[in-house]
C-alpha cells in the first residue's frame, strides 16, 4: 500500500456560498418528486418506487460530488452536508405527514402522553415496559410539548430534526478533529448514510437521540484529550452528555463505553499502560462505563431482562449459522410471509452497496492506518506495528472489521436484529475509512469534475443501497397488510380506536392483536394487556377455537374489559412474522392463519356483548367473564 | 439570560401558536446550552462548533433537569419554565463567581457577523432561491398530507350499541356511521330475546353519523336476556350487514354496563 500522507485541504474561506443555495433548491425539487412518488405508492403505482429512489439520487449525487472536490471551503462543506442531512430527514415528513406510522413510534408516543398526563417520568408503559427506565427521549419531547402547546406529533418532528442536526454536526466535527480534513469529514458523513439504521434513526424512538448523543460524547472526548486549557469545563460537559445518554438508551450507552474502552486499549498499546497521557482517555472511558451501569442499577437493571434473551438468541443463531455451513436461513429481500419482496433493481442496488463498501474498506483500511501514522517508517519490523500517532483513527479503522460481522448477522433469522441495531458503531469507522479511501486514492488533489461526479455516483449507490438494506418498504403502502406495522395502520383501524375513547372512555383494559394494541393505546388511550405485562398471553383467548377454562382464567387474571377482534388477520400470514406478541397465541397458530370461526366465537358466548362492528373489526365486552363487573 | 428568565412567563401569555412554539424551541433547545457554553468557554467566538454544542448541551441538560423536577412533582409547563430559567440563572451566577475576570466578547464582535449575515440574506438572488426552497418543501409536505388524508382502502359502516345509562340495561344507545364513500340506505332491526321491538329505515350520506336512544321492553322470560341490533343494507336486504348484541342476566342488574359514557 505504501505510506499515505494525510491530505489537508486549504480552507478557501466562507465566500458567497452560492453552491449550497443551488444545492438546496435541487434538494427541495428532489423532495417534491419524492412526495409525488409517495402519493403514487399510496395509489399502488409501479413507477413510484424507481421514481422515489431516483429523487433520492438526485438529492445525494450533486452534494456528494461537490464534497469530493478539494478546493471548496469548510463553510460550504458544512452547509452542503446539512442540506443532505435535512433533505433526507424530510423524507420522514413525506412518509408520515399526519400521524406516526412506525410500530416503535406508537410505543414512545404513548410513553410521552402518559408522561405529560401523570407528570412522572417513571410512569409504567405496558406496551413498552423498558421505556420508562430510559426516559431521556420522552423527557425532551414532553418538555417541548409542555412549553409550546404543540401536539406530540409536531413536537416529535421538531425534536427529531434537531437531533439529526446534532448528529451530523457532531460527526463532522469528530471526523474533522480526527483527520484534520473537512473534506474527509464531510464525505465520511455522506458515507455514514449507508448505515442500515440511518433512516430508522429518524423514527420517533429513543435510538434516534441515543446515536446523536453517542457522537456528541465522542466529540467531547476528543476535545478533552486535545485540550490545553479548561479541561474541567470540558469534562463537565462530557459528564452531562453521558448522563443524558445513560438516561436515553441502553445499547447506545454501552456502545459508547465499548468504543472508549477500545480506544483506551489501543492508546495503552501505543504508549504503555503506565503513561500519564492516558489519564484523560481513562477518565472518559471510566465515566462512560460507570454512568450506564449506575443508571441501570438505580433502575433495577431492566435492560438485562430485555436484551438478554435477544442477545442469547442472536448468539445461538450465529453459532447455528456457522455450524450449518453458511447456508442462509433467512430469505433476504423478502418479508416473513413471502408476500412482499424487493424488486431486482433494489436487490442489485443493495448488493452493489455492500460490494462497494467492502471494496472501499479493502482499499482504504491500510491507507487509513497509514494516515494515522502506522507503517510510517520504512523499516517494517515488529515494532512498527505499535507506532502510530493518531489513536482514534487507528481504532475507528479497526472497528470497521465489525462490518462483515453485522452483514453476516443479516443472513440469520435470530441475529439480524442484533446486526441491524449494532450497525451504527462500525459505520462510525466505515464512513471515515471510505472517505479516506476516496480522498487519498480516487479524487486526491484533482479538481477534475468528472472524477468528482464518479465519486458522487459511487457514494449515491452506497447510500441508496444502505437505505434499501435498512428498510425496503420505505414508501407508504398502497393497501392494508396483516401485521406489517406501518402498512397495517390505516384510517378504519384508527377510527375504531378513537371510537373506544369516545364511547367507552379512556383507560379500559383492552387486548387485541399487535397492531391494534398500539392503536388502542395511542388513539384510544386504553390500557393494554400484553404478554409483556404478566407473561400471560391474552391473545390465546382470541385465537383458540373454544373459550375453555384456561382461556377464561387468563381473561380473569388480567382483568380484561374488552377485546378487539380483527377479522382481517384471517386473510393472510403476518408480514413481520407475528400476529400478537410472540407468546402462546403465535406459537399455537404455528405459521397458520387464525380460523374465522375461532375469532367469531365470542358472538355466541354467554355473558359476552358485541358492542361494536365495522365489518372487519369487532369489539366485545367481556367484563362478565373476567369478573370486572 | 434575560430571555431565559422572561420566556417561561411570556410563553403562557403568547396567544399565537407559531410565536409560542418558536419561543419554546429557543428556551428548550438553545438557551440552556448556550449559557452553559458561555460559562465554560467564555472567550470563544460564536462559530459552528459553539452553535452546535449550544443546542446539543441544551438537549443533554434536559434529562438531568427532569430528574430534579420529577423529584418535586414539577413536570408541568410552568415547572419546566421555572426549571429552565433557574438553570440559566445558576449558570450565570456560577460564571460570575468562577470567572470574574473573564469578559464576554464585545457586543460588536458578536453582533457584526449576525448583521452581515442578515443583510446578506436580503440579496435578491438569495431571497429568490430561498423562496423556491421554502415553496417546494411546503408543496412537497402539502402533497404528502393530501395523499395521506385521502388514502382510504376500506369502505365500511361502523355500527354500535351500548347501554345509554349506567345501571339501566333497557335504555340503549345505538349508532351508525357511514364511511362507505357513498350514500347508503340501511334497515335497522332491534329485538329482545328474538322478538323484534323496533325497526328503522336510515339514509346516510358518506361521513354521516346517526345516533338514537331507545328503550327495550321489559321481558323476564329468559335467564339471559339478549338485545340484538341488526343492520341491513337496503340494496341487499337478505344479508345481515352488521350486528351488535348485549347480553345480561335478568335476575340481577346488567353485567355489561359500567363505564359507558
Amino acid at each position: 500500500v505504501g505510506a499515505v500522507q494525510p491530505v489537508i485541504d486549504r480552507d478557501t474561506g466562507g465566500g458567497e456560498l452560492i453552491w449550497p443555495q443551488w444545492l438546496a433548491v435541487n434538494a427541495s425539487i428532489a423532495l417534491f418528486i419524492m412526495a409525488l412518488a409517495a402519493n403514487g405508492s399510496r395509489a399502488g403505482q409501479a413507477w413510484a418506487m424507481p421514481v422515489f429512489y431516483s429523487a433520492v439520487a438526485f438529492l445525494v449525487l450533486p452534494i456528494a460530488s461537490r464534497l469530493a472536490l478539494p478546493n471548496i471551503s469548510r463553510a460550504e462543506r458544512i452547509a452542503n452536508l446539512l442540506i443532505a442531512g435535512i433533505g433526507l430527514f424530510l423524507l420522514r415528513l413525506i412518509n408520515e405527514p399526519i400521524i406516526f406510522t412506525g410500530f416503535d413510534e406508537y410505543l414512545h408516543w404513548v410513553g410521552v402522553r402518559r408522561l405529560i398526563e401523570t407528570r412522572d417520568i417513571f410512569t409504567p408503559n405496558v406496551l413498552f415496559p423498558i421505556g420508562p427506565f430510559y426516559p431521556g427521549f420522552q423527557i425532551v419531547t414532553s418538555a417541548l410539548a409542555n412549553l409550546s402547546d404543540l401536539d406530540i406529533f409536531t413536537s416529535a418532528n421538531v425534536f427529531l430534526l434537531i437531533a439529526r442536526l446534532i448528529f451530523f454536526g457532531a460527526l463532522f466535527l469528530l471526523y474533522e478533529g480526527i483527520t484534520g480534513s473537512s473534506r474527509v469529514a464531510a464525505l465520511g458523513c455522506i458515507f455514514f448514510m449507508a448505515s442500515p439504521t440511518f433512516v430508522f434513526q429518524t423514527n420517533f424512538s429513543y435510538e434516534s437521540l441515543g446515536v446523536s448523543l453517542l457522537v456528541l460524547c465522542l466529540l467531547l472526548d476528543l476535545r478533552i484529550c486535545e485540550a490545553a486549557t479548561r479541561l474541567s469545563s470540558r469534562m463537565l460537559m462530557f459528564v452531562i452528555a453521558v448522563v443524558a445518554l445513560s438516561m436515553t438508551h441502553h445499547i447506545t450507552s454501552y456502545g459508547l463505553a465499548g468504543l472508549l474502552l477500545g480506544m483506551l486499549a489501543v492508546e495503552a498499546v501505543r504508549r504503555g499502560p503506565k503513561d500519564r497521557a492516558l489519564a484523560r482517555l481513562f477518565a472518559t472511558a471510566v465515566c462512560a462505563c460507570l454512568m450506564p451501569l449506575l443508571w441501570s442499577w438505580a433502575m433495577g437493571n431492566p435492560a438485562s431482562g430485555y436484551l438478554g434473551p435477544e442477545l442469547q438468541a442472536g448468539a445461538q443463531g450465529m453459532a447455528e449459522f456457522v455450524k450449518n455451513g453458511l447456508r442462509s436461513e433467512r430469505h433476504l429481500f423478502t418479508s416473513d410471509d413471502g408476500s412482499v419482496s424487493a424488486s431486482l433493481w433494489q436487490r442489485l442496488l443493495a448488493l452493489g452497496s455492500v460490494a462497494l463498501i467492502s471494496a472501499g474498506l479493502a482499499l482504504g483500511f491500510f491507507r487509513s492506518l497509514s494516515w494515522g501514522g502506522l507503517f510510517a517508517q520504512r523499516n517494517l519490523g515488529f515494532g512498527a506495528f505499535f507506532e502510530w500517532n493518531n489513536t482514534r483513527l487507528v481504532f475507528l479503522t479497526l472497528v470497521t472489521l465489525l462490518y462483515p460481522v453485522i452483514m453476516l448477522c443479516h443472513l440469520t433469522n435470530s441475529a439480524w436484529e442484533i446486526g441491524f441495531r449494532m450497525s451504527p458503531y462500525p459505520f462510525v469507522g466505515v464512513g471515515l475509512v471510505l472517505a479516506i479511501c476516496t480522498v487519498s486514492l480516487i479524487q486526491k488533489h484533482s479538481k477534475n469534475k468528472l472524477r468528482a461526479v464518479a465519486v458522487g455516483a459511487t457514494s449515491t449507490v452506497i447510500v441508496l443501497g444502505g437505505i434499501i438494506t435498512g428498510n425496503p418498504m420505505i414508501l407508504p403502502a398502497d393497501r392494508y397488510r396483516v401485521s406489517a406495522d406501518a402498512a397495517s395502520i390505516e384510517p378504519m383501524g384508527i377510527s375504531a380506536a378513537l371510537w373506544t375513547k369516545t364511547w367507552l372512555g379512556a383507560e379500559n383494559r383492552f387486548t387485541a392483536d399487535r397492531v391494534n394494541n398500539v392503536l388502542l393505546a395511542g388513539f384510544g388511550e386504553q390500557l393494554i394487556s400484553t404478554t409483556q405485562q404478566f407473561r400471560l398471553d391474552p391473545g390465546i383467548s382470541i385465537v383458540s377455537a373454544t373459550l375453555g377454562r384456561y382461556q377464561l382464567s387468563i381473561l380473569r387474571r388480567l382483568g380484561i374489559d374488552y377485546l378487539l377482534v380483527d377479522l382481517r388477520l384471517t386473510s393472510s400470514l403476518p408480514v413481520f412474522g407475528i400476529y400478537y406478541t410472540e407468546g402462546e397465541a403465535d406459537q399455537m397458530l404455528g405459521g397458520r392463519t387464525p380460523e374465522p370461526a375461532a375469532l367469531l366465537k365470542f358472538t355466541s358466548t354467554p355473558g359476552v356483548s358485541r358492542i361494536f362492528d365495522n365489518g372487519y373489526e369487532e369489539i366485545y365486552d367481556v367484563r362478565a367473564l373476567s369478573g370486572r363487573n | 439570560l434575560l430571555g431565559a428568565l422572561t420566556l417561561p412567563a411570556l410563553l403562557h401569555q403568547i396567544a399565537a401558536e407559531p410565536a409560542r412554539a418558536v419561543g419554546a424551541i429557543v428556551l428548550v433547545f438553545v438557551l440552556p446550552g448556550f449559557l452553559l457554553l458561555r460559562i465554560l468557554a467564555p472567550q470563544r467566538k460564536i462559530n459552528f462548533e459553539l452553535s452546535l454544542l449550544s443546542v446539543a448541551m441544551s438537549v443533554a441538560l434536559l434529562p438531568p433537569l427532569a430528574l430534579v423536577l420529577n423529584r418535586f412533582k414539577a413536570l408541568s409547563p410552568s415547572g419546566w419554565g421555572v426549571g429552565l430559567a433557574l438553570l440559566c440563572l445558576a449558570a450565570w451566577a456560577f460564571r460570575r463567581r468562577d470567572l470574574p475576570g473573564a469578559p464576554f466578547e464585545k457586543a460588536e464582535e458578536l453582533r457584526r457577523p449576525v448583521v452581515i449575515a442578515a443583510l446578506g440574506l436580503l440579496r435578491p438572488g438569495r431571497v429568490i432561491r430561498l423562496s423556491v426552497v421554502v415553496l417546494m418543501i411546503t408543496m412537497a409536505v402539502g402533497i404528502a398530507r393530501y395523499g395521506a388524508l385521502n388514502q382510504r382502502q376500506f369502505a365500511y359502516t361502523e355500527f354500535w350499541m351500548l347501554p345509554s345509562e349506567k345501571g339501566d340495561y333497557r335504555r340503549l344507545q345505538i349508532g351508525v356511521r357511514n364511511e362507505e364513500k357513498r350514500l347508503v340506505n340501511y334497515d335497522l332491526e332491534i329485538s329482545l330475546n328474538s322478538r323484534v321491538f323496533e325497526r328503522r329505515h336510515l339514509i346516510l350520506g358518506n361521513g354521516d353519523t346517526w345516533l338514537n336512544e331507545t328503550t327495550a321492553p321489559n321481558d323476564q322470560s329468559e335467564a339471559e336476556q339478549v338485545i340484538q341490533a341488526k343492520l341491513y343494507r337496503s340494496d341487499d336486504p337478505s344479508m345481515l350487514y352488521r350486528q351488535a348484541l348485549l347480553r345480561f342476566s335478568s335476575g340481577k342488574r346488567d353485567h355489561t354496563l359500567g363505564s359507558a359514557s
